[in-house]
């Protein structure tokens, strides 16, 4: 890592902004491969003419952008340890090492190089788009301490349908609409100044069965979080979320066995991690639309 | 009027205790889920996300570029 920051400016590129398939390497500054390890890299590099080394092809790709006034939310999915009566726990790679029958076969695979036992412990990364009208939905005129309101419907599909997912097993994807057979979303008003705090409450049942307890794939977390929106500044300056229950499916190799406790954080990105560049992913599948409009994605 | 304001500060005292527990229960759950110290040791590399900026930063620098690409999204999908 070291050698990179040092000697290379670092890019990361995913499907909607220059990137494709997975793969680590260095270029010019014109796009041309400089193949081998890093110092062989290096060293191909300074062999280069002074003009090639500055020569600039810009890229043809138009990455996404968050919507003008729009908000950027930092989202993080991390699979947990449940046992009843407790409090879920991270897992960690001793716990998957020691118990793999309770854990995907591939996360264990020797085989598998791009998805180790180390990284299924960690969280998942994502990241959640407001546009500003979005952003102003959720700001009550005339706020009064205790009064309470239901997140407003657009809002509260984006995060159910495109960001309550199961994305530690390496593929987001979203929930069809059919499979979310209950939801609730409430902000209640707790103070209003300096700063309006409102606190979050709700449940969802995501599941592709009507009979829950009969269903292949789901999600049924309860939902707690804090938002501050200054007034003076004109923008939310907390968005905490937090939902927290039980996933499971699909059923296969791929999955989890059984019942699993997941949580998914989300918070405010704050500009100081390389993730605040991130897109959401949904914007590659299901796409734009689809995200923006969340209703309408089948 | 004493009388009374003591039993009430004495009624409120549960549920502010409770949301008090509650409140701290949230803080420790979202902590929680977020990636701890020694998690994402990608995120110590200073990574962009701009192609065309990365390149022009490149240039100017006078440093190749490393360029790790990725099916989805390498910046919280890795």
């Amino acid at each position: 890592m070291k050698v990179v920051r040092e000697n290379f400016v670092p890019v990361a590129l995913g499907f909607l902004n220059g990137g494709g398939g997975n793969s680590l390497g260095a270029q010019t500054p014109s796009g041309k491969a400089l193949s081998g390890e890093l110092r062989e890299a290096l060293k191909k590099w300074k062999d280069l003419p002074e003009e090639e080394r500055r020569k600039v092809e810009p890229p043809k790709v138009d990455p996404p952008r968050l919507p003008p006034g729009g908000l950027a939310i930092r989202v993080y999915m991390r699979p947990l340890k449940g046992s009843p009566g407790a409090e879920p726990q991270r897992i960690s790679e001793e716990e998957i090492r020691k118990n793999p029958k309770d854990y995907p076969t591939w996360v264990i695979d020797p085989s598998e190089k791009r998805f180790s036992a180390r990284l299924y412990a960690e969280p998942m990364g994502d990241i959640l788009w407001l546009t500003a009208e979005e952003v102003q939905s959720l700001v009550p005129q005339n706020p009064q301490v205790g009064a309470a309101f239901a997140v407003p419907a657009p809002v509260a599909r984006r995060i159910i349908r495109m960001h309550l997912k199961n994305g530690t097993q390496g593929w987001l994807g979203y929930w069809p609409q059919d499979h979310v057979r209950s939801a609730t979303m409430t902000l209640r008003v707790e103070k209003v100044s300096p700063v309006l705090r409102m606190r979050l409450e709700g449940a969802v049942v995501i599941a592709d069965q009507a009979d829950v307890s009969q269903s292949k794939i789901g999600y049924q977390p309860q939902l707690s979080g804090v938002l501050d929106y200054d007034p003076a500044k004109k923008t939310f300056t907390r968005f905490d979320l937090l939902a927290l229950g039980d996933t499971w499916g699909p059923p296969g190799d791929y999955s989890r066995p059984g019942r699993n406790p997941l949580g998914v954080a989300f918070e405010l990105c704050k500009g100081d991690h390389p993730m605040d560049q991130a897109y959401p992913f949904a914007l590659y599948f299901p796409g734009k639309d689809a995200y923006f409009r969340a209703e309408s994605a089948k | 009027m004493i009388k009374q304001a003591a039993y009430f500060i004495i009624s409120a005292l549960p549920a502010l205790a409770q949301d008090r527990s509650g409140a701290e229960s949230f803080e420790r759950r979202h902590a929680h889920m977020k990636p701890q110290a020694d998690e994402w040791k990608w995120a110590q590399v200073p990574w962009m996300s701009d192609l065309g900026e990365a390149r022009k930063k490149a240039a100017a620098e006078g440093k190749p570029l490393y360029v790790w690409t990725m099916a989805g999204e390498p910046l919280g999908q890795c």
